[in-house]
């Protein structure tokens, strides 16, 4: 009688692996993380970065698992998409309300954005991924990053950069969108097919995310352990 | 296909490069901001100290001025006035015309009092006559009161130092007397005015009780008060002392220095 049960469980092992991307490694790592540091923390903004964090891992996993069930999946990107439009412009907003009276202009950017999202929907249904929206989405994270910076460099408080937590998101923001609305514009140029399968554009993305999330970890740990002038 | 690798690269050095030099650029001129804002704060706050100093000073010379002239004009005319009354009194027996005779001594050894006095708290008398001259008629008077021995050394050629400088080094000199005069117990005072070219130093060197230099010592206010008046006109004072040790508190000038006042010469800060 021969005995399957390694045979399954290292089949298993090697189902579950496929999980552990250069895109869900650098999630994850930051998911422990918020978890660690910011499950005690006082702001409830801060504290929605853990089942935010979640649900983009969640999305990850159901994109990787219809990818092998040779299904479309694109659409729990969809899905994610208005969950990162809305805590986005709300750290955003949170971050300029220490600078700013007014943050309408937050508000406005982010109707703007469902109002595309509705109608990339309407376009082409819930399948195809919005990229209209995500490519908007990313312009507009790029200005807001900017602003926040000219915003700290003309105020007359001082921030201690290396330990402020809302630079450091902020950075995080800046590289990513930057870094997608740069292949965003160079989509056609970039969309070569590697011999790992892969196209570039899942290296640069999967770069990207590194840097990001690798930000934003060191951001949860300011947010744990500094303290700053404004934080 | 070179162009399409040389396209890609061009493509991914902007991805991964702008932003992060952006960031490495915006935090280097963030900081230099925020240490140049720093500077000017303190610059602002040492300056404002300064100011304030300075018109706290004003205001006790304009003030000192105000009551030189009323002792001068006021107290010292009623009391010759009084001594003159005193010598028109006639037909008294002998014992009553001695108390009279001591009243005018005393009235007589008031009004020169006062008259010291006057002359110690008047700018004026003291932009007139000098530091050099200013000081040795303070230490005439209080040699001559008994109260302690002062010994005054001019060394170098005497020169103006500036109205302004002269008229802070004199109360500088009055604060050190008065606390000689008050705490001290001392015996001697030696006061020592060096000029030279490139400096002026003034001593006093008492041989009194002494006391304790250290942070934290209530006796301080006064001191403090020479050190900020020092610094106001470019010069430093220092004073060390120790218990049983006596006082020895050092100013030193560089004339040529410039400091907060104008360069010495007359103004009409004190009216």
């Amino acid at each position: 009688m021969v005995n399957y049960a390694p045979i399954i469980v290292i089949n298993y092992i090697i189902q579950m692996l496929r999980y552990f991307t250069l895109n869900t490694i650098p999630e994850m790592l930051c998911f422990l993380i918020a978890i660690i540091c910011l499950s005690g923390n006082k702001s409830l903004v801060w504290r929605l970065f853990i089942p935010y964090l979640f649900f983009i891992c969640n999305s990850e996993f159901a994109g990787i698992y219809l990818k092998s069930i040779h299904h479309p999946n694109q659409w729990p990107y969809n899905v994610l998409l208005p969950l990162q439009i809305v805590f986005n412009n709300l750290l955003f907003i949170n971050i300029y309300r220490q600078y700013l009276k007014n943050t309408n202009i937050i508000y406005i950017g982010m109707l703007m954005l469902f109002i595309i999202y509705i109608y990339d929907i309407f376009s082409h249904g819930f399948l195809l991924f919005n990229s209209n929206t995500y490519n908007v989405m990313s312009v507009i994270f790029v200005v807001y990053s900017m602003y926040y910076f000219y915003i700290i460099l003309t105020d007359n408080r001082y921030l201690n950069l290396k330990s402020s937590a809302n630079f450091w998101w902020v950075c995080g923001i800046l590289f990513f969108y930057f870094g997608s609305t740069v292949v965003n514009l160079f989509r056609g140029r970039l969309k070569i097919q590697l011999s790992s399968g892969h196209y570039l554009t899942y290296y640069i993305y999967g770069i990207l995310n590194i840097i990001m999330y690798g930000f934003w970890c060191y951001t949860f740990i300011c947010k744990r352990w500094s303290t700053t002038l404004l934080d | 296909m070179v162009n399409n690798i040389a396209g890609l690269i061009i493509i991914s050095t902007l991805i991964f490069l702008i932003a992060p030099i952006f960031v490495v650029l915006f935090i280097q001129v963030y900081n230099q901001r925020k240490k140049k804002h720093a500077e000017e704060k303190e610059l602002l706050k040492i300056t404002f100290q300064q100011e304030l100093l300075k018109t706290r000073m004003e205001v006790q010379e304009q003030t000192l001025n105000n009551i030189s002239r009323e002792i001068h004009d006021n107290i010292t005319q009623v009391l010759s006035f009084v001594k003159l009354n005193l010598g028109l009194i006639d037909e008294v027996n002998e014992e009553n015309q001695n108390k009279i005779t001591e009243s005018r001594e005393l009235v007589a050894q008031t009004i020169n009092d006062l008259r010291y006095l006057s002359k110690s708290l008047s700018f004026e008398y003291i932009t007139e006559h000098g530091l050099v001259k200013t000081i040795e008629t303070e230490a005439n008077r209080i040699n001559n009161s008994g109260l302690i021995g002062i010994s005054l050394n001019i060394g170098g050629t005497p020169y103006s130092l500036g109205e302004q400088r002269e008229l802070v080094l004199f109360r500088i000199f009055q604060e050190a007397l008065n606390n000689t005069l008050k705490h001290a117990s001392a015996k001697h005072l030696k006061i020592n005015l060096q000029y030279s070219k490139l400096l002026f130093n003034l001593t006093l060197e008492d041989d009194g009780i002494g006391f304790t230099t250290e942070p934290g010592n209530n006796k301080g206010s006064g001191l403090k008060n020479m050190q900020n008046r020092a610094t106001l006109i470019g010069a430093v004072a220092s004073i060390s002392s120790a218990p049983g040790n006596g006082c020895l508190i050092k100013v030193i000038l560089n004339p040529i220095e410039s400091q907060l006042f104008d360069d010495g010469t007359v103004t009409n800060r004190f009216g």
